[in-house]
Order: structure tokens, then C-alpha cells, then sequence
């Protein structure tokens, strides 16, 4: 095994369920690596095949076609009792006759681990995730918070190559989500586990993740850093999936090797980064990277929300554009534009990106 | 206004209760009655059950009473088994052809008519030569208790998310051993109560016992029945109040264990 | 899209490539001691019977013939319409229907009334019910026989509050059997039409009262078309049982009021001792039984779609 093996390579899945008229295509085409040590996360809207891939990662599912390999072996042909792979489910899946022990062991005793082994390791676990105290519970004697610990706990035991967490937090209040995933990666750096973390909550997923693919209608959208996937959306659906944007049509007017010279609504002309045909495309302009000024391309408030820590406008151009303007409070009391007044756009440069469809 | 309520709704469920009951607790009543005239009552007595078991016919019902025993016993452990089997494969065995079919087989004996089925019953062991006796009446009981067993064991398992199994195969249990250490314990209330209904339904057939029992072997209904139609005698009503009490015991520990059963259920998925 | 694909997959199919085994018991069992069973019965029907029960290896439709048309005494006379066999299953659609009818209008109260209790004491109603569900049915039978006797408890009583100045006879009447049936299925009644009010979503009838709905209205047109299945469920778990019964005509009936299940009865083990006749008789009540059923089935997969 070489350094730059990728920990799970997957390869042309396609994932197909039922037949006839009630086809569905759950997977099309799908292709990428992960990396060893990597904190990776499968985000999209539920039922865009995130799930399902990470089934097929565990082995409760079956590709239709193509290839996953963990560390360059072929996973197909193992059942998932084979797999050197644990999951944390997104309900936990404690087993609720059995002692938080008996749960974090129950992996090490179906590999054949001798009880004081298993024991010790158990105690090590139930430290890890802070539940000492818990052993002798059932898991319905403990809180949403601490079933979680323990699933994890129980998930890590085995000390698998990659962890597979289904949506772990998404039973938990804001406050204890909020915990758990700087808790989560911070056990993902203590054991050096390439975790793979399936979520639709984008702001997890820009937390926590070293790298996210954007996934959608059972296709790769986007793989990158969160930095990259929320400045350099790739396409349409990626940038409206991720925060916030205000979606352009434009006319291309030039292109250079560097970027794009195009006009858009209220015939403002701005440099876009990115690469179109001449013609129409689309830009994408985070409502953040608008601000509302006396001077420049008029327009009229329509309405103002406050947000806490932010307030957006919503504003018409004159060719009857809505665009969306977010303004931080801290300098918001400088912005003195109401609903019905009239005020001039301002667009930062470099804000604006050429999206493909 | 209240609409959950509806005036004249009290009054009727109370008229089922007393009509349910009431001849229920009458026969239970007149059990203990001193006299032997059962229409009178002359003060309270253990006396016709000291006749049940001492008596001249003891020695007829307990007979009756042991057979019936051991044929629910057999009946219902057998057809628990084969439920419990068949539930796994309905509800764990994905789609297959057939399926359809199975569940309507599995439900045959509840659509077969009682008479019709003991009738058909009858004709077979008649036809293939096979001596009626306990034999053929247990496995004619382990026919109409499969489905009693199986529809308490598939409703439980149907409430069990595939999930548990899963995440023990996900931590290296072969199907067996994700079967015997996580699903078994899980469906355990569901098959308990499966066992006990097969149970309750075998010791009350009279109906296909009466049809495929061999001559001189009963069970205890249709010792109950062959005397009843001497007459209601006062000792038939102290077995009939004994057979009660079982049928009560047996379904308020069903009811329990389901009860238990759920309630932990519901607890876990909070 | 995220329902269907969790259908598919949350019941899950762990135990797939084990389920032809673990399908063969039942399958061989069933098929074996109940399925070929009824297919013999089917051909028994057609032989020729012999004396002192069993049959002759011999095709005849002797025993459709004695069901259904009358030739006279001598088998001479031209062939009618024979009324005697009819009329009993006649007398058993009858009684069935009756009985079904009187555990609806009783059952759906008490289903209501126990599904909107607290649900402490609900659970307590739903177990008061479920005991006599359960409880020997020849048992129940024979209560009810003793209860009503000539001399039994009821006259007794009516006579001793004056009510009564002699006793009125009750057993071995159409009325018996009767009360028989009405009282043996009641709880067949009430437990599925429970199930069915529990689910019942109740802003459903504040929907309709809010939309000037009387009570009663409210329930005709808004809780009963909603509780359907239920109320289906249970006529025909009372109706099927009373068609083919045999403990309430015979212990509370008497030789006058014969039901399907007697008379199939003596063809085996009463006087008659006729197989092939007793075989057709069960044959046409299992028909009407499977009518019954065809019909509830295309009713579901009506309200399904």
C-alpha cells in the first residue's frame, strides 16, 4: 500500500433500483477518491443517492455497475461482516437489549477478540466519547447526545479503516449539533480514520469537511475544499445549493485567457471568472458581495429583513430584476435604505462567476 | 362540543360488556353453588371441583385435560417455529415472486370456514389411511395456529428497522449470528405473544378436534361437549370456569409481554 | 423521492438468499394438511357414498343432485327444485346477516366509545374485550345456553322481579341461535373497527364541524367512509364465522333450527353418515365463503388505488 493510495476509490457506480416503469436510477456514473485521513462529506438534498452510495460503501446494497475499492482491494465481493468499514447509523441502531459495553464490544466479539481484550478497548472507547459512567445503561436510559457518543464509540471499537457516519447529528437539537461536530473532528484527527460523513445541512459540511462533494440527482456535482465549492461553484445547482446566490442571466462580451467580460441585468458590465461561449450564460453573485450605495446602478428597495447578525434587501432594477443584498449589521447602520426608497447597486469586483448549466 | 363524543355510545359499549360478560360470570357463580340443582343457589362451595378431580369422571377429564395439553404445547411450539420462519422470509426476504401467494397461504386456515377445514381434514386422513387419534389432531392444529402465531411475530418484526441487523453485520456478525444475538431478542415479545395465542387457539378447538380425533380420544372441549349434551351439570360448569382462568392468564400475559414490548420500544426510538 | 427510495430499502432483505428454506415449512405445511385437503374434499364430493360412512372410488353427481333437485320420493317424478337443503343455507345467510348487522350497530359504538378514552383506560376497555375474544367459544356457548334456559337464571329472575308469571322459552328457538351468534362474534366486531378509529385522524371532524356539520352528519359522511376498512373487516370476520357455525345452532338451536355447520356435521359424524353429500355441502358453503372474500378483496384493492 503506498502513501497516495487513495482509502476508498469509487469508480463508474451506477446504482439502479426496481425495473420496468418504477425504475429509479439512484446513482449515474459516479466517480471519485478518498483520501487517507480525510474528513470526506457526501452532501446533497435528500434522495440525490448520498445515502445510497455510502450504503454501497458499507455493503447493504449492491452496484449495478462499476467499482469501489478500499486501499486498492476490490470491495464487491465481500458481504458487509467482511469489510474492515464500521457505520455510524443515523438513528444510532443501538441494540436496545443489550448494556452500552455489550454495544461498543459487540464488533470486537464477532472478530473473535477475547473478553479482557475487548474490555479494555471498550473502557478506552467509552473514555474517548466521555461515557464511562454510561457502561452499565441501556441505551434507552441515555439522552439523543449521548446515544450518539455511544454509536460512535461502538462504530470506532473495531478500529476500521473508514467510518461511514449516515447523517449522524441530524436527530440532535442546534446547540449539541453544534458540539458534536467540533467533537467529531476533533476524534477524526486523534484516530487518523478517513471518515465519510453524509449530510444535507450544508453548514456541516463546510465546517467540518477537509473535502465535500456536492451531490444531486445521483450524479457528482462537485468535489473540493469548502472554500472552493462556496467561491467557485461549478454550476447552477451548486451555487444555488450552497448559502446563498443570486443567479444572472448575462450576455458574453469578450473573453480572455483569465476571465469573462459580460453585462447583466440593468446593463452593468462586469469582469466573471470562469470560461463561456459568447452568447448567453449564467453568473452566480453572493448576495454579500452586493452592497447598497447613493451612487451607482439604481434601483428600489422592495423589502428589508432583519437578521440578526445580518439584514438583507431585496431590491428591483429597472428592467425588473429582484436581487438579493446582504449587509452585515456591524456596518448596517450605515445603510440607510428602507422598503420603497430608491438606492444605487454596487458590486464588488471579482464577484461574480461564470456558471455551466 | 365535544366530537369525540356521541350521546347513546356509552350506554352501548356498557350493553356489550354486560352481554359479553354476563354469561361469563353467571357460570362462574353457579360453579361455587352448594346444591346440586343448578338453577338455585344454596351457598358457596368448592364442592364440584372437588368433583372435577376426585370425582367418578376424574379420571375422563383429566385424561381429556392432558391431551390437550400436550397437543397445544406441540401445536404451538411447532407452529411458532414455522411462523417465525416464514415472517423472516416475508419481511426480510426482499421481493420475490410468489410473495403474494405466500401471505395469502399463510392466511388460508382464518378464510377456510372451521367446518370446512375439519371436514377436508377429516377426508384426508380417512383417504391416505392415516389412524386418527392425538396424532392427527395435533397436526391439524399446527395448520389453523400458524397463522395465529405468525400475524403477533410479522406485526413485531415489521416494527423492527432493518438498521439493527445492519449495523450488527456492519460489526462483523455472519447472518446467523445478527439473527440469533440481535433480531431473536428483538422479536422475542412478538413471538412470545405468537405462542400464546397458537396456544389459547389449539386448547379451544372443538370444531376439527371433534372431526379428526379418533373414537375414545378427547380433549377437552369435546369431553365438555360430550357431556353437555347429557345435560349441564355442575361440574362442567367448575371445568368450564377452570378453562376460564386459563384463557384469561394466557392473554393478560400476552397482553403484558406486548405491552412491555412496545413500551421499550418506543422508549429506545426516542 | 426520498419516501420511495427509504420503502425501498428500509425493510431490508437481510434474509434473501435464505428464504426459499425458510418459506418451505409453511408453504409444505399449509399445502399438505390444508390445500390438497380441500382438493380431495372437492373430489370426495363427486363419488358414490357407502353405509356407515366413506365412499366408493366411483364418479357420480348423486350428491349435488340430492342437494339441489327433487325427483319425489321414489326418484320417479320429474325433477324440481329441492327447497329442503336450500332453505337451511337459506336460514344460515339469514341468521348471518342478521347477527352481522346487530354486532355493527353494537361494535361501532363500543369501538368509538373505547378508541376516544384516555389512553390509560383505553388500553384497560381494549383488554375487556379482547378476554372474551379469546375465551373457549364452546364455553361461551354453553354459558349462554345455561343463562337462558327454561329454567336458567334469566326467567328465573324475570319471574322472582314479576316481570314474568312463567317462564317463556328462549332455547331452541331461531331467537337462541340468534343471540347465540350475535354474542359469540361480537368482540370479532369491535376489535377491527377499533383499529381502525385509533388511526382515525380526529381533525378530520373538526374540519367538518367547522364547516357547519352536525355531529351526526359529521359521522355519516366524514368518520364512516374514513373507518371503512375497519368496519368491513369486521362484518365479514363476523359474517363468515356465523355462516358456517355449528356450536350456536346446535347447543342452542335444537334438531328445529338447523344451520350449514349442522347439517355438514351429521353427514360425518351424526346419523346421516352420507360423505360424498356432506363433502358437497362444505363444497358449496367454502363457494359462498370465497364469494365473500373476492369481493372484500376487490373492495381493498379498490380503496387502495
Amino acid at each position: 500500500m503506498t502513501k497516495d493510495t487513495a482509502a476508498l476509490d469509487v469508480v463508474g457506480v451506477d446504482k439502479v433500483f426496481g425495473s420496468g416503469p418504477g425504475i429509479v436510477q439512484a446513482l449515474d456514473n459516479v466517480s471519485f477518491e478518498i483520501r487517507d485521513n480525510e474528513f470526506f462529506t457526501l452532501l446533497g438534498p435528500s434522495g440525490c443517492g448520498k445515502t445510497t452510495l455510502l450504503r454501497l460503501m458499507a455493503g447493504f446494497e449492491q452496484v449495478t455497475s462499476g467499482n469501489i475499492f478500499l486501499y486498492g482491494e476490490p470491495l464487491e465481493a465481500l458481504p458487509p461482516n467482511k469489510r474492515p468499514i464500521n457505520t455510524v447509523f443515523q438513528n444510532y441502531a443501538l441494540f436496545p437489549h443489550l448494556t452500552v459495553a455489550d454495544n461498543v464490544a459487540f464488533g470486537l466479539r464477532m472478530l473473535g477478540q477475547n473478553r479482557s481484550d475487548a474490555e479494555a478497548r471498550v473502557a478506552d472507547m467509552l473514555r474517548l466519547v466521555q461515557l464511562e459512567a454510561m457502561a452499565g445503561r441501556k441505551p434507552n436510559q441515555l439522552s439523543g447526545g449521548q446515544q450518539q457518543r455511544v454509536a460512535l464509540a461502538r462504530a470506532l471499537a473495531p478500529a476500521p479503516k473508514v467510518l461511514l457516519l449516515d447523517e449522524p447529528l441530524s436527530a440532535l437539537d442546534l446547540k449539541l449539533r453544534q458540539q458534536m461536530r467540533i467533537e467529531l473532528k476533533q476524534i477524526q484527527r486523534e484516530t487518523g480514520i478517513t471518515f465519510v460523513f453524509v449530510t444535507h445541512d450544508q453548514e456541516e459540511a463546510l465546517t467540518m469537511s477537509d473535502r465535500i462533494a456536492v451531490m444531486s440527482a445521483g450524479r457528482l456535482q462537485q468535489i473540493g475544499r469548502a472554500e472552493e465549492i462556496y467561491e467557485a461553484p461549478r454550476n447552477r445547482f451548486v451555487a444555488d445549493f450552497i448559502g446563498e446566490t443570486n443567479l444572472l442571466e448575462a450576455d458574453v462580451i469578450s473573453n480572455n485567457g483569465a476571465g469573462t467580460r459580460v453585462r447583466i441585468a440593468g446593463g452593468l458590465e462586469i469582469e466573471a471568472s470562469g470560461q463561456a461561449e459568447p452568447g448567453r450564460a449564467h453568473v452566480s453573485i453572493r448576495p454579500e458581495r452586493f452592497s447598497l450605495v447613493e451612487q451607482g446602478l439604481p434601483c428600489t428597495v422592495e423589502q428589508m429583513v432583519y437578521l440578526g447578525t445580518d439584514t438583507q434587501h431585496l431590491v428591483r432594477l429597472s428592467d425588473g430584476t429582484l436581487i438579493t443584498v446582504r449587509t452585515q449589521n456591524a456596518h448596517a447602520a450605515q445603510v440607510p435604505f428602507g422598503p420603497g426608497d430608491r438606492a444605487a447597486l454596487h458590486v464588488d469586483p471579482g464577484a461574480a462567476r461564470i456558471l455551466a448549466d | 362540543m365535544n366530537l369525540r363524543q356521541y350521546p347513546g355510545f356509552l350506554p352501548m359499549a356498557i350493553f356489550c360488556l354486560v352481554l359479553l360478560y354476563a354469561p361469563l360470570i353467571v357460570i362462574m357463580v353457579y360453579s361455587f353453588n352448594e346444591t346440586a340443582s343448578i338453577t338455585r343457589w344454596g351457598g358457596f362451595s368448592l364442592v364440584w371441583y372437588r368433583e372435577v378431580f376426585f370425582g367418578i369422571e376424574a379420571g375422563k377429564f383429566k385424561q381429556a385435560a392432558w391431551n390437550s395439553l400436550i397437543i397445544a404445547v406441540a401445536a404451538a411450539t411447532t407452529a411458532t417455529v414455522i411462523a417465525t420462519a416464514a415472517a423472516l422470509a416475508m419481511l426480510r426476504g426482499g421481493a420475490f415472486r410468489g410473495k403474494s401467494a405466500s401471505f395469502a397461504l399463510i392466511n388460508l386456515p382464518l378464510m377456510v370456514p372451521e367446518i370446512v377445514t375439519a371436514v377436508a381434514t377429516l377426508i384426508f386422513f380417512s383417504a391416505i389411511g392415516f389412524e386418527r387419534g392425538v396424532l392427527s389432531i395435533l397436526l391439524a392444529h399446527i395448520v389453523f395456529c400458524i397463522p395465529f402465531a405468525y400475524l403477533p411475530i410479522a406485526a413485531r418484526l415489521e416494527g423492527i428497522e432493518a438498521m439493527y441487523e445492519q449495523a450488527a453485520m456492519d460489526l462483523y456478525a455472519n447472518r446467523w449470528q445478527a439473527f440469533r444475538l440481535i433480531l431473536m431478542p428483538l422479536m422475542m415479545p412478538g413471538i412470545i405473544a405468537g405462542f400464546l395465542l397458537a396456544f389459547i387457539i389449539s386448547l379451544d378447538d372443538f370444531i376439527i378436534t371433534n372431526f379428526v380425533k379418533g373414537a375414545g380420544v378427547e380433549t377437552l372441549p369435546t369431553a365438555i361437549f360430550g357431556a353437555v349434551k347429557q345435560g349441564i351439570k355442575p361440574d362442567i360448569m367448575a371445568i368450564s370456569t377452570l378453562l376460564l382462568g386459563v384463557s384469561v392468564l394466557f392473554v393478560t400475559v400476552s397482553y403484558i409481554v406486548s405491552t412491555l414490548g412496545n413500551h421499550q420500544r418506543q422508549r429506545s426510538s426516542q | 423521492m426520498a419516501g420511495m427510495m427509504s420503502a425501498r430499502t428500509d425493510g431490508g432483505a437481510t434474509y434473501a438468499p435464505q428464504r426459499f428454506w425458510l418459506m418451505l415449512p409453511s408453504w409444505a405445511v399449509i399445502s399438505f394438511f390444508l390445500v390438497i385437503p380441500v382438493g380431495l374434499m372437492l373430489v370426495y364430493s363427486f363419488l358414490t357414498k357407502e353405509f356407515r360412512g366413506g365412499v366408493e372410488w366411483t364418479f357420480t353427481l348423486a350428491a349435488y343432485d340430492q342437494f339441489f333437485v327433487d325427483r319425489g320420493l321414489f326418484g320417479d317424478e320429474p325433477p324440481v327444485i329441492e327447497w329442503t337443503y336450500l332453505s337451511i343455507y337459506w336460514r344460515s345467510i339469514w341468521q348471518a346477516g342478521l347477527a352481522t348487522i346487530l354486532c355493527l350497530l353494537v361494535g361501532f359504538p363500543t369501538a368509538w366509545f373505547i378508541a376516544t378514552r384516555p389512553e390509560r383506560s383505553r388500553a384497560f376497555w381494549l383488554f375487556l374485550i379482547t378476554i372474551p375474544y379469546w375465551v373457549n367459544l364452546l364455553i361461551r356457548t354453553v354459558s349462554m345456553k345455561f343463562l337462558i334456559r327454561d329454567t336458567g337464571p334469566v326467567n328465573e329472575w324475570l319471574m322472582a322481579m314479576g316481570v314474568l308469571t312463567e317462564p317463556i322459552t328462549m332455547i331452541n328457538t331461531d331467537f337462541a341461535v340468534q343471540l347465540g351468534l350475535f354474542y359469540s362474534y361480537l368482540p370479532f366486531m369491535v376489535l377491527p373497527i377499533y383499529a381502525s378509529v385509533e388511526r382515525y385522524n380526529f381533525a378530520l371532524s373538526e374540519a367538518a364541524a367547522d364547516l357547519y356539520a352536525s355531529r351526526w352528519t359529521t359521522l355519516w359522511l366524514v368518520v364512516v367512509p374514513a373507518v371503512r376498512p375497519g368496519i368491513i373487516a369486521g362484518c365479514i370476520l363476523v359474517f363468515v364465522p356465523s355462516l358456517g357455525a355449528f356450536l350456536a345452532p346446535d347447543l342452542l338451536g335444537g334438531a328445529k333450527n338447523w344451520m350449514i355447520g349442522s347439517l355438514i356435521e351429521d353427514q360425518f359424524k351424526g346419523a346421516a353418515g352420507n360423505w360424498p353429500f356432506g363433502a358437497a355441502a362444505a363444497m358449496v358453503l367454502l363457494t359462498m365463503v370465497l364469494l365473500v372474500l373476492i369481493f372484500y378483496a376487490r373492495n381493498q384493492a379498490r380503496g387502495a388505488r
